[in-house]
Order: C-alpha cells, then sequence, then structure tokens
C-alpha cells in the first residue's frame, strides 16, 4: 500500500490526478514544485525506499519517445520507448535501474496524451513502441489505468506496435478489452529457483504462465523475454526443465516473439548496484568487458548462451527469437 | 547509532531520564549517550543548530545511521500536545523546501513544517514552526540519506493556544513526556530498517602492501577482487603467494573467480 503521494504543483487540479489519488487512497498528499527535487537528490537511498517507496504524480516535459539501444528489437525497423513510469514494485535484483536512479519511488507522468500525440506522428509507418524500459508496464495498473487508456488508442493507429514488457499478473484490463493485432504482451520468465531467488516481490513463475495461458485464449499476442539469463551451477538442467515447462503451455501459434540474453549491466550502473543489491552473488561474478559492460566470463557466457539457444530452437522457429546482447 | 537533537535542555530532560543517558565531557557542547542512542542539544537557531550536528557527526565517526529532531514547535491548527511527524520542511528565509523520505509505514499525523530565524507567533501559515528544522536537516543530509533523517515534533501552542509571555517549564516538560512513547517507537522503526541495508565486506590490503609494491590503481583492482572472493566464499591461501610477483598475484586471485 502506497502511504505517500507527492503531487506536482502544476497537475494538482488535473482530473487524472484526482482519479489516481483516490485510487491510491494515501495518508498523505505533499504538495511539491518538480519531481526532480526529490527524485534526483543525491542523498537518498534506493534500498530503504524499497521498503516503502512513495508515489510521485508528475507532468513529463521534452521528449517523449526515444530510440531503442541497437539490437533490442523484436523484428521492426522503427522502434523507439516511452516511459509513463519510472521504477517498480517488484525487486529484482540484477533490475538496472538500482544503478541508473537514486530513488525507488515510482514517478508517474500523468500527461499521457502528450506521449499519445508524439506517439500518432509516426503512424503511417510501421513503429514499434516499448513501454517497460524503466517500469514494469502493468505493475502499477490497478492505480494508473496505463493500458486501460494506451489501448483504445494503439487500436486506432495499426502500424503502430505496442510492447507491453511485465511479470505482473494483473491483467484484467487486457482480458476486458478485445484483443488487438498490434499489440503483444511480452512476459519476463525465468526459472522458478531463480525466481525465487533474485526476482523477489514478483509473482512466481506458475502464475505468470497462468497469466499468458488466459491471455492466449482471450487471442492476445505474446512475447517472451528470456532476459536476463542467470548462470548458475546446473544451468542446463534447469533452463532446460524450465523451456519444457514454459513450452508445454505456450500456443505458439500466438507467440509474437522471443529474446534472450544474458546478465549484463553498463560499468556506470555496477557500482552503485553493488551497494544496493541483497543478492551479492549475482554481481561478484561479473565481469568487466572492453566496451565497458559488466558481464560473465567469456566462457561461462558463451555456454550459458549456446545453450539457452540451441534449447529454445526445439521449440520456436528461429525466426522469432532475436538475441539482446 | 541514532542522533537525537533538541534545541533546548527543558526539551531534553523526558527523553535523558527515559532511555538513561550519561553526560559525556565535553567542552563546546551538551552531549548525552547510551548504547544505541546519542543526543545533542544544540541551542536555539539554525547556526547552532548546525554546528553542533556538524561537530557530533565528527566525533563520532560513521556510527550515527539515523537522526531526530525532538521537540517542540507551534502549529497553525494542530492541537497543544499533539505529535506529528515532519514531511516537508521549508526554510521562511529563502523559500527552499525538503523532503524527508517517509520510507516505512506511518498511520500518524504528519505535517510541513517552517523553520524561522526568529520567533513566529502570527499563525498564518499552515504547518508547524521551529528555528533549527532546515540547519538540521541539511546538515544532516551531508551524512545520512534522507529517508534517516527525521522530525518528531510535539505541538506546544496554536493559533486558539498562543504561548503565555510567562512560559511554565513543567507545561513542556509534560507535553515533552507525552511524546515518548512516538520516540522510542521512531527509534526502533529507524534503526530495524538500518538492517535493510548492505554493507559490502571490508578487505584487509595489509599482507600485499607489506609484501608487494602495488600502485594504487592496482590496490583498487585487488581490493575489488578481494571483495568479490569474500563475498562468493572463495577461499585463497595467502602463503602460497609469496613467492609470486605481484602481477601473477592478480591474475592467481582473479583465476579463482
Amino acid at each position: 500500500m502506497i502511504e505517500t503521494v507527492y503531487l506536482e504543483k502544476e497537475i494538482k487540479n488535473h482530473p487524472r490526478a484526482d482519479k489516481i489519488i483516490n485510487r491510491v487512497n494515501p495518508k498523505r498528499v505533499i504538495e511539491i514544485e518538480r519531481y526532480q527535487e526529490l527524485f534526483n537528490l543525491k542523498s537518498q537511498s534506493f534500498r530503504l525506499q524499497k521498503n516503502k517507496p512513495s508515489l510521485i504524480l508528475a507532468k513529463k516535459h521534452g521528449k517523449f519517445i526515444h530510440p531503442i539501444p541497437e539490437k533490442y528489437g523484436i523484428g521492426g525497423k522503427e522502434n523507439y520507448y516511452f516511459s509513463h513510469l519510472l521504477n517498480c514494485p517488484f525487486d529484482c535484483q540484477y533490475c538496472f535501474l538500482q544503478g541508473l536512479y537514486r530513488s525507488a519511488n515510482y514517478v508517474l507522468f500523468i500527461n499521457y496524451e502528450d506521449f499519445m500525440e508524439e506517439i500518432s506522428k509516426k503512424k503511417d509507418q510501421e513503429t514499434y513502441f516499448f513501454s517497460g524500459y524503466d517500469a514494469d508496464s502493468l505493475a502499477l495498473e490497478p492505480k494508473s489505468h496505463f493500458v486501460a487508456e494506451f489501448l483504445p488508442f494503439f487500436e486506432s493507429l495499426p502500424h503502430s506496435f505496442l510492447e507491453l514488457r511485465t511479470k505482473s499478473i494483473f491483467t484484467r484490463p487486457l482480458i476486458n478489452h478485445q484483443a488487438i493485432a498490434n499489440c503483444i504482451v511480452a512476459y519476463t520468465l525465468s526459472p522458478e529457483s531463480i525466481c525465487k531467488e533474485v526476482e523477489l516481490k514478483a509473482p512466481p513463475l506458475h502464475k505468470r504462465l497462468k497469466s499468458i495461458v488466459d491471455l492466449q485464449q482471450n487471442q492476445w499476442k505474446i512475447g517472451l523475454r528470456f532476459d536476463p539469463l542467470i548462470y548458475v551451477d546446473n544451468f542446463e538442467s534447469t533452463y532446460k526443465n524450465f523451456f519444457q515447462e514454459v513450452f508445454s503451455k505456450i500456443n505458439l501459434d500466438l507467440l509474437h516473439s522471443v529474446t534472450l540474453g544474458t546478465f549484463r549491466l553498463p560499468s556506470s550502473f555496477y557500482k552503485p548496484m553493488k551497494k544496493q543489491v541483497k543478492n551479492q552473488k549475482l554481481l561478484a561474478v561479473l565481469e568487466k568487458t572492453p566496451d565497458n559492460q559488466y558481464t560473465y566470463p567469456p566462457e561461462k557466457l558463451e555456454k550459458l548462451l549456446h545453450f539457452c539457444t540451441e534449447e529454445l530452437l526445439h521449440y520456436v522457429n528461429k525466426e522469432k527469437v532475436f538475441l539482446c546482447q | 547509532m541514532i542522533l537525537l537533537t533538541t534545541a533546548t535542555e527543558i526539551e531534553a530532560r523526558a527523553v535523558i531520564q527515559k532511555l538513561k543517558l550519561k553526560k559525556l565531557q565535553d567542552p563546546y557542547f551538551s552531549i548525552w549517550q547510551n548504547e544505541e542512542v546519542i543526543l545533542v542539544i544544540t541551542g536555539i537557531g539554525k547556526v547552532k543548530t548546525a554546528s553542533a550536528i556538524a561537530y557530533v557527526f565528527a566525533i563520532t565517526k560513521s556510527s550515527i545511521k539515523a537522526a531526530i529532531n525532538f521537540g517542540l514547535a507551534g502549529h497553525k491548527y494542530l492541537d497543544p500536545g499533539l505529535v506529528f511527524l515532519a514531511h516537508k520542511i521549508m526554510d521562511f528565509t529563502n523559500g527552499k523546501s525538503f523532503y524527508p523520505g517517509i520510507s516505512f509505514s506511518f498511520k500518524d499525523i504528519t505535517s510541513p513544517l517552517t523553520t524561522f530565524d526568529l520567533p513566529y507567533t502570527s499563525y498564518e501559515i499552515d504547518s508547524g514552526y521551529d528555528m533549527e528544522g532546515v540547519a538540521f536537516f541539511e546538515t544532516c543530509l551531508k551524512f545520512l540519506s534522507l529517508d534517516v533523517i527525521h522530525f518528531l515534533k510535539t505541538v506546544s501552542d496554536n493559533a486558539k493556544n498562543p504561548l503565555p509571555p510567562q512560559l511554565d517549564k513543567n507545561f513542556f516538560l509534560h507535553l515533552m513526556k507525552a511524546s515518548l512513547s512516538a520516540l522510542e517507537s521512531l527509534i526502533a522503526t529507524l534503526t530495524s530498517m538500518n538492517k535493510l541495508l548492505f554493507t559490502p565486506p571490508s578487505v584487509d590490503l595489509s599482507f600485499f602492501i607489506e609484501n608487494w609494491n602495488f600502485t594504487e590503481s592496482e590496490k583498487n583492482i585487488l581490493s575489488d577482487v578481494l571483495q568479490r572472493l569474500m563475498i562468493l566464499e572463495k577461499p585463497y591461501k595467502v602463503e602460497a603467494l609469496k613467492s609470486l610477483s605481484k602481477h601473477e598475484v592478480l591474475q592467481d586471485l582473479k583465476r579463482l573467480l
């Protein structure tokens, strides 16, 4: 339960802010000038705030969509991400947000229409829009109604594809809506033992799989995101059994794409994360690469990636598999 | 250890008794301590507050993990005797605002708090009033994260119940005693929050520095490798390294990862 909401003065009379505050029903609403005066402050603890995150309601200014990094696509030529939300209620130990942000409080940009206006400018060419880069697309949905508001919008733009990236099992707004051809609900999945160990506060694998089955029964296109792959001593049996379990439940006709990539971090995130992450062993095995990333030593990385790619190709056509590395 | 600050002796008296604090022999400030808490009576106003806090942080090195400013405050509308946690601190002089991070469940009253340079008696601003808050927060922020810097204030007067010209010390003492349970609860909360923080294991390089002439950059690499070995619980035998060159030592240790 969110007890504290910070509200930018500029949007204090915005009807969406009112509705969100009513849904959150916080103990206190604190007026602020701009979200950066809290969110960007140096002396704060991401780890302590993860204990009880507050919600900051803000208005986004400047650029609303950004090109995605190279090699992170799922088959489209034009690819952008947008972030209506910063941070996430789950506590995945590998998450780069722990190194990117100083604060674990949620920032929700409520001027959805400005995002939509920017996205509309690309409506005549086939373009993919990724919504889950800086947050889980669905996890705050009961409060934000982001999906409920953006689905009808994307429905009207047949050449624009929306990827919702999530681990959430809150699928009601999707189930209640007729499936649309240009929306992909992409689930990040890990073997159950790894979920327990490092994806803290996130729904367990079997619940995510149940949500995928429900969504496919309602004709939603699904993406599977095996990213990050985590190196464990018995990774062969762990991932073999995991893929077997996942693909025993998936309807391949409604599978849009599969991505995979091993655990990696830009070096600028590694240092702050060392002070935040509970599961220190996860980071201690990483090594710095010449291109300024931290990842597994080459031998481990290649073994893990090769094995998982080969296993995946037993179940999925390679045209649907994309390597994000 | 938790740092408590009050502006005056009368605000500190009840907590000194309750927590059985012992006075330190200090030439500059009135400082009291037990195993978990260190209290400093700062004096009234921003400058005295900032200097007392900086002083205590200096003498205690890095053992302070959280700070609470505890004391009396005027308020526009809250009744005398009510205790509130400040959720926004405003400097009346320059309009700057600060936000203590309430990263724990707190169901009781919270309120803004405005810091003035002189006593404020017109009760027009919707908040609590004090003369130290901003200085307490800004100084503590040099040493701690905003999530562990808090204000627990007991309302002493409001627009309907202004302070009389002759102050009654017993009334203040009574108010402070009544707020002690809220203080103890906040101390317990901040103490337990500290357990959520991870401190990477510290590495002792003395053996390596005595036996090899590592550059500063090599010491950093060595420290990182040794720390990772500790986290991964991979032991190494120092005696076996003695016959190696410093580059071989680094290579050997890295190989263990």
